[in-house]
């Protein structure tokens, strides 16, 4: 792993950590009505504070680090992220009840413009428990892009704002993002994104090329299990009616296809019979 | 002249990237180092933008019904594993997708749909169509109003008891395909009814609409 890579991992590292004591401040309660957000600092060589509905959450916040999770009313929050006192945006997000939201503050594809805020929905659906759901999202300051994974375009022309879904086995990944349709220069990576089974793992691209400050924030959130495990046994066949089809001699499918008949003909008369 | 700026602001909002790309406004010092320093906050607070999926968003979902080479069609019902063993709906004419396995869409792992050859209760299962598919051939799946078309590149028989062992018909890192399992060979009613498992592999053509 090179000195880069290996800060970008601390910096994911550190990034969860962020999360975890996010979840200390946070407000547990979790009555109807409530939602979740998750504020991603997505503005590379800058550190902020972050508050919602005016009151501090979270101050000295570095680029690729998340704060929450942060219980809040559903409805419109007021974002507003400041450094040395001075608002570097603030926008309001809807917050639904009961959902999960991440709200990245970070810069629009041209690397001269304003920040911005884009709000991402948590969609928290079961996977299997081998499985691990993916999301990664295009919040850096460069055009649209392709986002190869261990070598493969699995995420094609996704502009900034823009995210995609997925659901993989639970491993470790070699992702680089390059731009659209071609396959250098290479914008982000190649680095490597461990994602962990049954969770959904929130990957946003950060920063801008130029200045080398693109970088990756990562985010985890629990998924429900779904789907039982690999079977040891499939017992498809307990009448024996089809034994003796199998060496396809000559006229083998002759009776393949009469038996087939049969059987439909068989459910056919049971129903009429049952009527 | 400031309620007219606000109006600009929030109709050029949705599509803020563009909107600030345009050239300098009151949020840009176009020097690279934005925003810092607005006198006051606004008097009303301008919504975030939306993040949408991208155009190439894959499309996945659980299989429910499967179109065979001929135009044969069944349901497909989930299938739980339960004691290690996998258990197909009970009604021949009816097959089982594995809910511990991928979606049809998936770019990786294995889209499982195992059916009865043939039962004592109901004889011919529709799953006997697939002793006669041939490589080459086309297996539809469609569901939640989408579709994914496959095309078959082996058909095999592996003992019963060396199906989860020695063949990767389970496997959910490899590269996705579907696999459609039942049962044939020798038929032994002491010895545990049929010998073997015929394993139909298939890989997709194109991605799942």
């Amino acid at each position: 792993m090179t000195g880069p890579q290996f800060r970008r991992l601390l910096s994911a590292l550190l990034a969860l950590g962020v999360a975890g004591l996010g979840g200390l401040v946070a407000t547990p309660a979790q009555a109807v009505g409530n939602g979740v957000l998750h504020v991603v600092q997505g503005l590379p060589g800058r550190t902020v504070d972050i508050a919602v509905d005016g009151k501090r959450v979270a101050g000295g916040v570095k680029a690729t680090e998340v704060v929450g999770p942060l219980t809040v009313a559903a409805g419109s929050r007021k974002i507003t992220a400041t450094e040395g006192g001075k608002v570097v945006i603030e926008r309001q997000v809807t917050v639904g009840a009961n959902g999960n939201l991440d709200v990245v503050i970070h810069r629009p594809a041209a690397p001269t413009a304003a920040p911005v805020i884009t709000t991402y929905a948590n969609k928290l659906a079961a996977v299997p428990r081998d499985k691990a759901a993916v999301r990664v999202a295009h919040t850096a300051a460069v055009g649209p892009a392709d986002i190869r994974v261990n070598g493969k375009v699995l995420f094609a022309n996704v502009a900034n704002g823009e995210s995609l879904d997925v659901v993989v086995p639970a491993g470790t990944y070699k992702v680089d993002i390059v731009p659209t349709g071609a396959t250098t220069p290479v914008v982000l990576g190649p680095m490597d994104l461990p994602v962990r089974a049954g969770y959904l793992t929130r990957v946003f691209a950060v920063g801008e090329p130029a200045s080398k400050t693109m970088n990756v924030a990562v985010a985890t959130l629990k998924l429900p299990g779904s789907g039982s495990t690999k079977p040891g046994l499939v017992n498809t066949g307990t009448g024996g009616q089809a034994a003796g089809l199998t060496d396809s001699g000559p006229g083998a499918g002759l009776p393949l296809a009469l038996l087939a008949l049969a059987g439909a003909l068989a459910l056919t008369v049971r129903k009429v019979v049952r009527r | 002249m400031l309620g007219l700026f606000l109006f600009c602001c929030v109709a050029l909002e949705g599509c803020a990237a563009q909107a600030n790309e345009a050239g300098p406004s009151p949020d840009t010092d176009g020097g690279g180092s934005p925003a810092v320093g607005q006198p006051e906050p606004l008097p009303s607070v301008l919504p975030g933008r939306v993040g949408t999926p991208a155009a190439s968003q894959r499309i996945r979902f659980v299989p429910t019904n499967i179109v065979l080479p001929g135009g044969a069609k069944a349901a497909v019902l989930p299938a739980r594993t339960a004691n290690g063993e996998l258990v197909v709906p009970e009604r021949v004419q009816q097959v089982g997708w594995w809910d511990g396995g991928a979606e049809a869409g998936d770019p990786f792992g294995s889209v499982v749909i195992a059916g009865h050859v043939d039962s004592a209760k109901e004889g011919i299962g529709f799953f006997v169509r697939l002793l006669k598919v041939k490589t080459g051939e086309l297996v539809v799946l469609n569901g939640a109003g989408h579709s994914a078309s496959y095309r078959v590149t082996s058909v095999t028989s592996v003992p019963k008891n060396a199906l989860a062992t020695e063949s990767n018909a389970f496997d959910q890192t490899g590269d996705h395909r579907l696999v459609l399992i039942t049962c044939t060979g020798a038929y032994d009613r002491a010895r545990g009814g049929y010998e073997k498992n015929l394993v139909v592999t298939a890989t997709p053509l194109g991605l799942a609409k």
